[in-house]
């Protein structure tokens, strides 16, 4: 297990360098570079050069490449072009808030959409099953911002129960602050929930349909158990195990809809902040949101497997 | 007799009930409240030497000053300085500044304050401006409110530069600090209408009113707090204007947005030109533009009053020089870009040896080849888009093929700016002011923005001699030669200056709209004297 473990982690340090690698080529392929957008006829071609030379930007690349490593290695993820800050602060300061909206939307998603799986499962053809699956089909097929405005205009403006922007309104305090970021939470997690339902509804019940077919549903029902128990000791217990791997796989997937989401909802997440370097090529924000998002997805993927493993006792980590 | 008596009495009531107005709008002002106002994303930074962008001089103008601010009719006036004395040979600029300010603790405000701060600018090369001080020999400080910069030359853009871009910062504040460059500001201490109190990054900053403002009309202002709120998609932004989650649009607003709030009895939408233009620019490196008759006659068969109508639905005006009619004083009012007038425009090209010699619609050089053109431009701008398809049938009615090839921002900066690999591209300059050194940055035949390869020797010398002229009379006479011969020479043709729209609650009143999306509503000056209702 432990060897299982170690040999693991290094895999995932090797998936880390690549990811690290490419991001860092990707970026420079970008045309242009920060000062082309910044062109402004107040800037001389003298001011433009100081600025890259400020950024690194005028070393060769493999240089470039080589100073990063070395930076990253002291733990050190730049500093911001824009906002001439170091990353990691810009970072901390963003990642709380996604990590709340993300886990939210997890938790959300899962205890709503692994029932409806089970049941559009179990009544498979049923008018319910069929009800189920376009709904989450609608929610796949949507467009987020789409989505997000029209949830807005609702229920931010024609009924305004829930705020239009924000994680919280400024200058609360005590019971007042958190009922205010609850309240903040709501559209944002509702649009996100819509939008990765299908996810677990429709795994859930393509799995469901599977386990229900199997030999021991049948031999659990020849015992006389009650259809509850097969359903939900036998059934739903050996049908969660493919949708373990998907929800792990799917943190990865939520980033593009965080980006578009928080933008939206102007949530102060990671993902928004992806969307604005994007626009001004901040290449070390760039960098280090998509090496963070890169380590979480790979130790995701580790604790994934681990679970799976703890799931399914046919399953051998050695 | 009994006429003039008339009058004279219709006046005095005139006078009396327009101060009496006057005296009750005051009355109607009081000390209190707090005004949310919506901006797009952070800063860029909280250092007032390191922030270049809108959002850092919404936020910063209000807590740190400049020498010269612009008034509502884009001319640079003192602010904190009380005025600006240029002597004869224009080699002298001696700044006077106001008396009894002091910074935010407490320290008064000084000459050595001025002082400092351009020397740290140029010492440091922090920003864009502090190319100017290359023009300065020395710089004096004789008493606690005088600087007097002695230039190597006459350079009437250089108070204009420094004086309006520079927000002056306290020495004793600033002496200490170690790596300027790298210094966050997170707790500023500034002289300004308000004083940071409160910020988080991603989501607000809080500010709070000063005791003392000497131009608030009450002596401070009357708000006792604004706080910016980050919205960064303007439509979401509008919706949090209309449900009261904020009161005003630092940013400016959508056309649909702006005509449906006007019809709203809660808002009021206030329109101001933007400080640069929208132009096209032609690469004279291409075979066809870098025919005169070709650029001229494009000049012509450009109906610029249908783009303004259509494109920005009336939200424009017509700009006729190089210089935006912004700037009324520096405009030659005898420089005239051609009148739209397609059939003009094809006896041009037809006198030029262009003809449709194959009979496929499109006119051929002498040379025998399709004269096709291609524009680039940012596709993500919708302004720019239906610009571009107007643009394409004012070529077709002139029997030229113009293909439009729409980018993405980096795409085209990169094509325009590294590359210069570009027929024609349709582009704007959001911010352009002291003509004298703008013009010399963008059309020099050695200036980095010169994309269109332009290469004027006529135009050069003007530009030269405008730069650097010794006094505001022959700088003025050196632009009027300029704006005529740039209309002759035509390396860019100036379509439009775009007009933005800001709204706010009308739970606020004493607002005071400035020039461009760089002020707007949100200029210390409109904020000194905005009240709650």
């Amino acid at each position: 297990m432990l060897g299982y473990i170690f040999r693991r982690l290094f895999r995932g340090l090797i998936t880390l360098i690549i990811a690290v690698s490419i991001t860092f080529l990707i970026l420079r392929l970008m045309p242009g570079d920060p000062t082309t957008i910044m062109l402004d006829p107040r800037m001389n071609e003298a001011a433009r050069q100081r600025l890259l030379k400020e950024f690194g930007l005028t070393k060769p690349l493999f240089t470039q490449y080589l100073l990063y490593f070395k930076q990253l290695l002291k733990g050190d993820l730049g500093y911001s072009f824009i906002y001439k800050t170091p990353v990691s602060e810009v970072i901390l300061s963003r990642l709380p808030w996604t990590l709340l909206l993300m886990g939210l939307t997890q938790i959300v998603t899962m205890f709503i959409g692994i029932p409806l799986g089970v049941f559009a499962g179990y009544r498979k053809g049923s008018a319910w099953d069929q009800l189920i699956n376009a709904f989450t089909i609608f929610g796949i097929s949507v467009f987020i911002p789409w989505l997000g405005i029209t949830l807005l205009y609702f229920f931010g403006y024609r009924i305004p129960i829930f705020p239009i922007g924000g994680a919280y309104t400024p200058g609360l305090n005590g019971t007042e602050l958190y009922l205010n970021v609850i309240k903040h939470l709501v559209l944002p997690v509702l649009t996100l929930t819509l939008i990765y339902l299908a996810n677990y509804v429709l795994y859930m019940r393509a799995s469901m349909v599977d386990v229900l077919s199997e030999d021991y549903i049948r031999t659990a029902r020849a015992k006389g158990a009650n259809e509850n128990k097969v359903l939900w000791k036998h059934a739903v217990k050996n049908a969660l195990i493919p949708t373990v791997t998907m929800a792990g796989l799917l943190i990865g997937r939520m980033v593009s809809g965080a980006v578009l989401t928080e933008t939206i909802f102007s949530y102060p997440g990671v993902g928004r902040m992806i969307y604005e370097a994007v626009g001004q090529q901040d290449y070390p924000i760039l960098q280090g949101a998509f090496l963070i998002l890169a380590l979480s997805v790979i130790i995701m993927n580790i604790i994934t497997d681990l679970l799976y493993a703890f799931l399914d006792p046919r399953v051998k980590l050695d | 007799m009994k006429k003039i008596a008339f009058l004279v009495v219709l006046g005095l009531l005139v006078s009396l009930f327009a101060t009496s107005g006057l005296v009750f709008a005051q009355e109607e002002a009081k000390f209190g409240g707090t005004l949310n106002i919506g901006i797009t994303t952070d800063p860029d930074s909280l250092n007032p030497f390191i922030s270049n962008d809108r959002i850092g001089s919404w936020i910063l103008n209000n807590i740190y000053p400049t020498l010269l601010v612009m008034n509502q009719d884009s001319v640079k006036v003192p602010y904190v300085a009380e005025e600006i004395i240029t002597s004869e040979n224009g080699k002298k600029v001696t700044v006077k500044l106001k008396e009894g300010l002091t910074w935010q603790d407490g320290t008064p405000f000084t000459s050595a304050d001025v002082k400092f701060t351009g020397e740290l600018l140029y010492e440091k090369k922090l920003q864009w401006q502090a190319d100017v001080f290359n023009e300065v020999e020395s710089v004096e400080t004789p008493d606690a409110t005088t600087v007097v910069y002695n230039l190597k030359r006459s350079y009437p853009g250089f108070m204009g530069t420094f004086g309006f871009w520079q927000r002056i910062v306290p020495k004793h504040i600033f002496e200490d600090i170690e790596n300027v460059r790298e210094f966050a500001n997170k707790e500023p201490i500034g002289m300004g209408p308000f004083k940071l109190v409160d910020f988080k990054r991603g989501q607000y900053y809080t500010l709070a009113r000063v005791d003392e403002w000497f131009d608030s009309p009450a002596g401070k202002p009357y708000l006792e707090k604004i706080i910016f709120r980050i919205y960064p998609d303007v439509n979401t932004m509008v919706l949090a204007l209309k449900r009261g989650e904020i009161d005003l649009t630092a940013k400016d607003i959508p056309f649909t947005a702006a005509q449906e709030l006007k019809s709203n009895p809660n808002f009021t939408v206030k329109q101001t030109p933007s400080l640069g233009f929208v132009y096209i620019g032609f690469n004279y490196k291409n075979e066809f533009l870098k025919d005169d008759a070709v650029r001229q006659a494009i000049a012509t068969a450009i109906d610029r009053k249908k783009i303004i109508m259509f494109a920005l639905r009336g939200d424009g005006k017509l700009i006729n020089t190089g210089i935006s009619p912004v700037y009324g004083d520096v405009v030659n009012p005898e420089a005239k870009l051609p009148q739209y007038n397609p059939e003009q425009a094809a006896e041009i090209l037809s006198n030029s040896g262009y003809e449709d010699t194959d009979g496929n619609g499109i006119l051929n050089a002498p040379s025998g080849k399709d004269v096709v053109l291609e524009l680039i431009y940012d596709g993500n701008d919708i302004y720019l888009k239906k610009t571009a398809q107007i643009l394409v049938t004012n070529f077709q009615d002139v029997g030229l093929k113009l293909e439009l090839v729409p980018l993405e921002k980096s795409t085209y900066s990169d094509l325009l700016f590294n590359q210069k690999k570009f027929d024609i591209n349709l582009g704007g300059w959001g911010i352009i002011d002291e003509a004298s050194d703008s013009m010399y940055t963008l059309y020099h035949s050695t200036a980095s923005l010169n994309f269109m390869s332009l290469n004027s020797e006529k135009l050069d010398t003007y530009m030269e001699d405008a730069r650097f002229a010794s006094n505001q009379k022959i700088m003025q006479e050196n632009l009027d030669e300029f704006q005529l011969e740039f209309i002759e020479e035509m390396p860019v043709v100036t379509l439009y200056v775009q007009q933005y729209n800001f709204a706010y609650s009308n739970d606020f009143a004493g607002f005071e709209i400035y020039p461009s999306d760089l002020k707007g509503l949100v200029d210390p000056q409109s904020l000194s004297q905005v009240y709650k209702k």
